[in-house]
């Protein structure tokens, strides 16, 4: 049962990342690049990660 | 500072970071474990009886998670902009900094902010203002 637990956490958190896009690094650098043209979506997905656990 | 508007996309990032913490919770729930993936992927180099198969089936999920994504055909495809030599040395750089700060941006970031421990939101700071920092030498001082 855990063993089927922890497959299913690792799909569903895996399936987030791709989905948040947090998976492409230029999409995540475009987050981190204050100076330049920035992308705030990762902002929600961090958000969104915390109250959706707590 | 400017936006790029283009590039955001609240909805997917809203999805996408449902499915991470409703993943971290489910993991905490149902195994007790916090679910850090550098911690998760650290702990099967060092192995411990009893300790291993969990390790290896969370993976095995996360491994799997591209090809699931891929079955449904109306999601965007998946990008990964970077070169393969870039991608090597930053995770190197990644595993070692996991290591030193005990935790990634999953078991600090998402599982640890959430509980409100004041290691992981030092952690955090210091990656995410390492990451910010990085990016501006790279970017703007370099012009890589």
């Amino acid at each position: 049962m855990t063993l089927f637990a922890s497959l299913l956490a690792g799909l569903v958190f895996g399936l987030g990342l791709l989905v948040s896009g947090m998976a492409n690094p230029a999409k995540v650098i475009g987050f981190l690049d204050l100076a330049g043209a920035l992308d705030p979506s990762l902002a929600f997905v961090m958000v969104r990660c915390g109250c959706s656990e707590s | 500072m400017t936006i790029d508007w283009n590039a955001f996309a609240p909805w997917p990032a809203l999805g996408g970071g449902l499915l991470i913490g409703v993943a971290a919770a489910m993991f905490l729930l149902l195994n007790g474990r916090i679910a850090g993936i550098s911690g998760v992927v650290g702990g099967l180099l060092k192995p411990a009886r009893g300790d291993v198969a969990w390790r290896a089936a969370f993976l095995l999920g996360l491994a799997i998670a591209p090809a699931v994504y891929a079955s449904f055909a109306s999601w965007p495809a998946l990008r990964v902009e970077a070169g393969d030599g870039a991608l090597v040395l930053a995770g190197l750089l990644v595993g070692l900094g996991t290591r030193y700060g005990s935790g990634c941006t999953s078991g600090h970031g998402v599982c640890g902010l959430s509980r409100l421990s004041p290691r992981s939101l030092a952690a955090t700071l210091a990656f995410m203002g390492a990451g910010f920092g990085t990016v501006f030498v790279l970017r703007h001082l370099l012009g890589l």
